[in-house]
This record gives C-alpha cells, structure tokens and sequence, in this order.
C-alpha cells in the first residue's frame, strides 16, 4: 500500500485510476460493490440508515460526539467508525501517557470499555464482510491494500478483545 | 516497559501495541480529536423518540395517498399511511405496497450520491463524480450555446413523472427556460393516455366523460374495459367505490385478454378479448342494439352528429354515417354482425348479442375504460365506438352510467400553479425521438405539431427530471439507443433522479435529486376525488443530493437571472403561494399551516351530479357542431379516410390479430401495468420483487406447443429486439396472447437480448394514424424456451 500511494504521488494516471476505483466500489453509479455502511451488512433489507445506523450514533453520543458531516453521510460509515475507534484509544492513550487525575492511567478504563462494545456490537459485525467484499472487488493495489491492512486489523482487534480482561470478560 | 496492569486489566503492553495500531489508523493521526476530525463534541439535547411527519406519495401509479412518516434522530425508520376513519363517500387516502415500501427506495445503497459526468462514450456507463459548482455551470453554458446555436425550440424538457407533485423538476427547468429565452419546445398528451386525451374531447367536447365513482351504487351494470384498478389503482379508492357497487348489486363483466386482479376481486363475467380488437366489440354490440331497435332515436337526435343519415353535416356523401357503417349500407357493405365480430375479437357471437342486450335494457349501466385498450395501433376508435354505445343507449350523462372514454369527474382542488412562459409549441409526446433525427421536416399536418406548422429544427438537447422514458418507457429500445448513441444528434442530455435508471446511464450529466421524503411538495388526486395532500420534507437529502429548485435557482444565477428566478421565494414559498388560490375558494381550507399539519384537505362535495348531465339536458356540447361528434368533420378533413375515419369503426391498425406478420411472429404480445411498480419505479426494490417477480403469462395451450413449462425462463423475440424472462402459465391469460408487465428494466446482455423482460425491447416506434400516439401493447412476437 505504501508503494501505491508513492506511485500516486508521482503518476496522475495512477491517481485517476484509483479515484475510479474507489468511486467504482464505494460510491456508483452503478451496483456498488462493497457499500460502506454497517447498516447495508446487518440489515435484512440491505438498506443505509437502519437501526445499526442509529445506534452508532447513540455510541459517539456516548462519548460526546457528534459527526459533523450531518445528513449528507449516515453515520455508521466505515471512515467514520474507525476514527471513532481512533477517538477512543487516543483519549486512552492520552490518561495512560499523561496518568493525570485520580487513579492516573485508570481514566483510561471508561475510554477501553467504551472502544470495546464499540468493536463487539458494531465494527466486529460487519466489517470483516465488508473487507471481503473490497478485496473481491477492488482492481488496484491501493484497495487491495487497504483491504489487506483492514483485514489484519480487524483480526488483531479481534485477538484483544479474547485476552482475558479481569472481572469483566464477555 | 514493565508488564504492569493498567486501567482494567489489560496489560500495559499489550493495549499500547493495540492502540499504536490504532493510532497509527489515526496516523494519519492527530485528528481524531482535532481539527481534521469528522466529529464535533454534541451540541443539542437528545433527540425525542420517533415524530410523525405528515407526508404523501407522489408517484404516476394512479394513486395520490396520504403518507405518514415516522422519523428518529432524523432518520426514516418507517411508513405507515392515513390513520383517518373511512366515511361513506370519504374513505380514508391510504397507500398501497408501492406507498409503503418507499423506504427502500431513499436508502437503496445505490442512490445516486453525487452529480457525475459522462466520460466514455454515451451510453457506456463510464461517469466521474463532478463538484455541484461544475454541474450547474456546465448546464448554463449548454442552455446557453444550444439556444444560440439551434434557437429556443431545440431545448426539450422530457416527459417525466417520477415525482408527481407541484415541487416538479421540470416545472422549474421550463420556469427557467421561459425567463431566459421565452420558450421551449412542450409535448402535447402523454404515454398513458394519448389516444383518448385526443378521442374524448374530439368526440364530446370535454375530458370530463364519465362519473363520479360515488354515483356507481346506482349502477345496475358495470363493464370494465380493460380497467384493472385493482393494480394500476386508477385513482385513489377506486376499487373501493367498485365494491361499494357490487354490494349494491350491481353486475360487473370485464373485458380483457386477461383475468387481472380486479376481475378475481369484484368479477362476475370475464370476457377474454383478443387485444386492439375492443371497438370490433362495440360496433358489433351497436349492430345487436340497432338491429333489434334497443336504442332511444329521440336521445340520439337531440344530441349526436353523425349517427344516422339523416343527421350528417352537409356535404358529406351519403353511406358515411355510424349506422349505414354498422349495418353494411356503407362503403365496405359488410353488416358488422356478432359473427363478424367473432372472428376478429375471439368471443363468441352469442356472448356478443347477449352482452349488448344487456347494455342496452339495464339501466343504468356504466361503461368504463382503462386505458389499456386505448394503447393499441388503433386505439382511437376503441374510445370513439365505446362513447357512441354510451350516447345511443342514453347511459351518456346518466347517473350510474357514463359516457366511456377518458371517463372521470373534474378531479381535485382548486390551486394556483408555478408561473411558466413559453411552451406553447407541442411536439405529440410519442414523437419525441422523430423531433430528434427529422424534427425540421415535422409539420402540423403530417405529425401533429401543435402551436406552429413545422417545427424549425431538431431536438439538441433534452432536461429529463426524474423520469426513465428517455430509454426504458419509450417503445423500441434498440432504436432508441442508436439515436441516443449519436453524440451529432442530441448534443447534452441532463438527468436528475435518485436511482441510476437505464435512461440515466445514457445522460451526460446525471444529477442527484432529493426523493419525496427530502423535499417539500404538494399533490392532487390523479384522477378522480378531491383533496389536496401536503408533503412535509420529513429527512435532509442524503449525500449531496438536492430538490431541482435549488440547483436550478443556482443556474439561473449562472445565466444572470437568480431574482427572476426565484423572485426571492424558497420552493416551499411557491408551494404555499400556489396555495392563495386555495385560501380564497375555500370558505373551509384551514389555513396554510394547519393544512401542513393535517397533510391533507378534503372539502366536503355534496352535489354528484354526472359532468355531463346538463350537456345532455340541453343536447349541447362543447365541440365545434355542438353535439357529440359521432362524425367528426375534423377528421373527415383529414382526408386518410381509411386509417382516420370520420366516424368510429374497427380499424385493424397495425400488428394486430389480423396482421399477416401472424404467419411469421404468432402470439400478440401486450404489456400491463403491475401492481409492484409504478411504471418503471420500484424495479429494484427487492421487497416488491418478493411481491410479485417479473414474469410473463402466457396461456397452457400456447406453452405446451413450444414445450415451454410453468416457471421456464423464455426468450421473446421479434424483428425489433428479445428479451428473457420466466414465464407464469396460466389460464387466466387467453390463447394466442402472451403479457409483460411494463417497466422492467432495461438490462442487455453482451448479445443485446435483455435479460429484465423489459417490455420495450419488443414494441414499436410507429405512431397510430389518428393521434400521433404510442402502441405499446400492440405487438407480434414469437416465444422459445431460452
């Protein structure tokens, strides 16, 4: 993947060709191949902005958040769940680094807690379907990738969420 | 780093080698939390649990249906229609499954998001997301260097209902064109009913031909011509009105090639028709009336011309009236005998006389047409031969009875409507795809353009605003796509719909448009009642998607005529100004804002008197002789007395059952409008797919001959193009015909066979004689197991 996006950045040709691809299988016109919203995946209609829409939208209110996209892009968008994922191990990251408060790294449990449900109820449930789908269809490199690197991530997070956590396992 | 617990339970370790992953997803990083991030922290409360948002659906189905939307956290997560109680004469607006599955329609994944512009050749599929800004210029500079190029009457606003109500695409881009060049080039008529839109009123004067539906528990016998409200709806409620009368005992008989839905529902007789053979019926049942003298003399010389000999306009030879044509003392000498009839209709001449027996002693008896019959290569005299049964049987103007035809009331509520210039030259709306290739050569005379003799050029560029007629709605796709292909012939086509039809993909420019459901709008009945329904914008568009108003308002401005425009208004100031006309006609309308809480207005009608009783009354109407035109000098000045007649005969027109093209393509195929789609809309909703699938019925006797079995998919084909489908086997269709239902669509293999049963890979571009009009369920094609 690093390797394409150099080869973006030197060849506009390229570039086109992954805007293509990326308009191809993520926007239309046609059938979109990999549509990137959790509720297209878990609802039996395969519609956007279905219940899982709304409760992704209770889980940033959760945290305070809001998107600030509005309407113009439902809320359980593959680019909107993984920042919030990096909202969430970044304030954790963020009490662990700075121990400040009571309990120093402690206030970092509610932001981990948080960033857990999130990966069981919503992101676990759909995006492995949805990475499928992307490294069926994509043709560049670019997706391809991006594919791949989903795909060991998700695995890895995964992975976390099995290791025993004390007193709290699920 | 020591291997120390931290927050709750993991190891330190272990979360900063998760959360550097992550991060390194953000690194991207630093804007999660900052300044690129697609968060904000909340601003308002919590949003209540779900509100209900009046609404209605403004689709061409036949309907017009209150809508109730239920929203959270501004998302549609439901639809449910008029919770009102139903009254006597005011049952409740409620929706059908098209209504109500609308749902899957705004958040279909494959909505169109953003605008786009072609990049490969025209029709190829290849677009590329464009900035609103690029869109909006690129359609004025087009306005611009078409009309000085071509003139005024080279911008064509096409046919196009997938939005139905006053907050209409094309009413803002003809609004524009007017302020900007003073005119456009209109269509007269349209795909539904052109025929009868031009035989009613050349017959009586008037649209207005039938009667209230309220006024069917009077009637004592109902035939349905190929009316079928139990799938096209044909007015909100009609099939309602329809049980009311057959509790009320009335007797109901259909005439259809087909046992549809409403035949199952309300039938009590079915007679199986060939198609485009109705008015050798009617004038065989005219035959019976006037041979057994079962007809009124002294109605039918207080208020027809044309009828008898002795009731000619001058001039005309003798044997060219109605009854010298019925009872062979005309030209051709041939009597138009049940027998006669038998052959060409396929319905036995027995049944034949006993039906016009019926017609003509019961009393009152309602003759109502769909416009199914009409949509054939003759189809004119299908409505002109039914109106003079109606006028010769003294059922014209008669409560309970009616006059046939266009049939219906004057429907709805008095409104102002969107100020518009120009559009005062109309090409027949059929005809739009000639206006293309040979629009120069088209006159007055030989193609019916109204408002001008000829028109001075070719169509060059067309406005399509939310509607599929461009490919999938208009007849002989093939045909259509090799005009559309030639980038010399139409040089920019402009869409705006949600979904990516197979006409949107022939576009240069392909905008997004708020569906129903993101606008405001207001709608009428769409035929028969009276009410006003408010559409309140219940969710913001998705995407970047957009009402016509805005974007068009923005190209006005590119064009220097934004205040013009929009005179400052926003679309819903139009809509309420539209509704001043309203507030002063009726005494009882709420007010604007109680009416938008409601949705709906219903003004109380208490007088059902037929719209033709008092043109009966006074033998006056309001056509050129003042009488019902039986004969009609306007077409006897015509001069095609064979194709036009001057007065209403079976004309066998063209691919009919007694075309010799049988011994080549057998099976006389017809469309019909299903109850899943409204025209082409809904064909990729998968919740109506489950409803009904795409399928063609074709009758055992005609399946077993070519080994074809119930469920097979099959190939239908004739010289025009194939298309694959299943086949339903059925006997509720009759021999020798087999039926598509429209607006399947269009899906071409590599081969160019479609593989949807999109209806119009098979029909034909050929307009009828008499209205310049579409036949698209007259057609002759063969069938094979695919």
């Amino acid at each position: 993947m690093a390797s394409a996006v150099a080869r973006m950045q030197t060849d506009r040709t390229v570039a086109e060709e992954y805007a293509r691809d990326f308009q191809r299988l993520f926007i239309g016109p046609d059938h979109v191949p990999a549509p990137p919203w959790e509720s297209v995946y878990r609802t039996d209609d395969h519609v956007l902005c279905g219940p899982p829409c709304s409760e992704v939208h209770d889980a940033y209110w959760g945290a305070g958040l809001e998107s600030s996209l509005g309407s113009r892009e439902p809320e359980d968008h593959i680019w909107l769940e993984l920042a919030f994922c990096a909202v969430l191990c970044g304030r954790a990251a963020e009490s662990l680094a700075t121990g400040t408060g009571p309990g120093g790294g402690a206030a970092a449990a509610p932001w981990l807690d948080h960033y857990r449900a999130f990966l069981r109820d919503h992101l676990l449930l759909w995006a492995p379907a949805f990475t499928k789908d992307v490294l069926e269809h994509a043709q560049t490199d670019l997706y391809r990738g991006a594919g791949l690197w989903l795909d060991t991530w998700l695995q890895q997070q995964e992975a976390w969420l099995r290791e025993p956590v004390a007193g709290r396992g699920f | 780093m020591s291997d120390e617990r931290v927050g709750n339970g993991i190891t330190r370790r272990t979360f900063i080698q998760w959360s550097s992953a992550i991060a390194g997803a953000a690194a991207v990083a630093g804007w999660a939390d900052g300044e690129w991030s697609p968060f904000q922290a909340v601003k308002g409360q919590a949003e209540a649990a779900e509100i209900v948002v009046p609404s209605g659906c403004a689709n061409n189905c036949g309907g017009r249906c209150v809508i109730r939307a239920h929203v959270r956290d501004g998302k549609l997560v439901r639809i449910t229609s008029d919770p009102s109680p139903d009254e006597p004469n005011a049952p409740a607006l409620r929706a059908c499954l098209r209504g109500r599955s609308y749902r899957q329609m705004v958040y279909n994944p494959d909505r169109v998001k953003y605008p786009i512009k072609r990049v490969g050749k025209r029709g190829e599929g290849k677009f590329e997301r464009i900035s609103w800004d690029e869109a909006t210029t690129m359609v004025a500079e087009q306005i611009k260097r078409i009309s000085q190029q071509y003139g005024p009457l080279a911008l064509y606003p096409n046919y196009a209902w997938g939005l139905s109500g006053f907050n209409c695409g094309n009413t803002w881009v003809q609004r524009l064109l007017g302020l900007y060049s003073g005119d456009w080039l209109n269509y007269a008529r349209d795909y539904s009913a052109a025929q009868t839109e031009y035989a009613t009123p050349l017959t009586l004067g008037t649209y207005a031909s039938g009667d209230f539906r309220e006024n069917w528990v009077h009637s004592r016998l109902i035939i349905l011509d190929g009316f079928n409200p139990a799938e096209n709806v044909f007015g909100t409620n009609t099939m309602y009105f329809l049980r009311k009368a057959k509790e009320a005992g009335a007797r109901i008989v259909l005439i259809d090639p087909r046992y549809t839905d409403t035949a199952v529902a309300i039938a009590d007789e079915w007679i199986p028709i060939r198609p485009n053979t109705d008015s050798a019926l009617f004038v065989a049942m005219a035959y019976v009336i006037i041979s057994e003298n079962l007809y009124d003399q002294a109605f039918v010389d207080k208020i027809a011309l044309g009828f008898d000999e002795g009731h000619m306009p001058p001039g005309i030879p003798p044997g060219n009236s109605f009854k010298a044509y019925v009872m062979g003392e005309g030209e051709d000498k041939t009597p138009k005998t049940p027998e006669w009839a038998e052959k060409i209709t396929g319905i036995p001449a027995r049944t034949v006389k006993a039906l016009a027996r019926e017609y003509a002693t019961v009393k009152p008896a309602a003759l109502v047409q769909g416009f199914g019959p009409q949509r054939h290569s003759a189809g004119e005299q299908t409505v002109r031969t039914a109106i003079t049964l109606t006028a010769i049987t003294g059922n014209l103007g008669l409560k309970g009875g009616g006059g046939a035809g266009l049939g219906g009331e004057p429907a709805g509520v008095a409104t102002g409507s969107i100020p518009v210039k120009g559009g005062s030259v109309r090409i027949p709306v059929f005809l739009w795809t000639d206006a293309v290739t040979r629009g120069k050569t088209m006159t007055a005379d030989k193609d019916g353009i109204e408002g001008a003799d000829r028109l001075p050029g070719n169509i060059k560029l067309i406005f399509n605003m939310a509607g599929n007629a461009l490919v999938n709605q208009h007849a002989d796709i093939n045909k259509t796509v090799k005009i559309l292909q030639d980038e010399s012939l139409l040089e920019f086509i402009v869409t705006s719909d949600i979904v990516m039809t197979p006409t949107a993909r022939f576009s240069d420019l392909v905008l997004p448009a708020a569906s129903v459901y993101e606008r405001c709008d207001m709608i009428t009945p769409w035929m028969y009642g009276e009410y006003l329904i408010w559409i309140n914008k219940a969710i913001d568009p998705l995407f970047e998607a957009r009402q016509e108003y805005d974007w068009v308002s923005e190209v006005a401005a590119k064009l220097g005529l934004k205040d013009q425009f929009t005179e400052g208004k926003t679309a819903e100031q139009w809509l309420e100004q539209c509704l001043d006309v309203t507030v002063k006609t009726y005494p009882e309308f709420p007010g604007i804002e109680a009416f938008k809480k409601t949705g709906v207005f219903k003004p109380k009608r208490t007088d059902f008197t037929p719209p033709l009783a008092a043109m009966v009354e006074q033998g006056k109407f309001p056509t050129p002789s003042g009488k019902v035109e039986i004969f009609s000098q306007k077409l006897w000045d015509r001069n095609q007395h064979e194709e036009v007649p001057a007065i209403p005969k079976w004309v066998p027109g063209f691919e009919g059952p007694t075309d010799p093209l049988r011994s080549k393509y057998p099976l006389q195929l017809q469309g019909w409008h299903y109850k899943r789609r409204a025209h082409s809309i809904h064909d990729n909703n998968p919740w109506m797919e489950e409803a009904a699938r795409q399928e063609m019925w074709m009758n055992p006797g005609d399946a077993s001959a070519r080994g074809i079995m119930n469920g097979d998919k099959v190939k239908v084909f004739n010289d025009r193009g194939a298309t694959i489908l299943p086949v339903k086997v059925t006997v509720r269709i009759r021999p020798g015909v087999v039926a598509i239902p429209q607006g399947a669509w269009y899906t071409p293999g590599p081969d160019g066979v479609d593989r949807r049963g999109a209806l119009n890979m098979l029909t034909n571009q050929r307009p009828t004689a008499m209205a310049w009009a579409n036949a698209q369920h007259t057609n002759l094609v063969e069938v094979s197991k695919a």
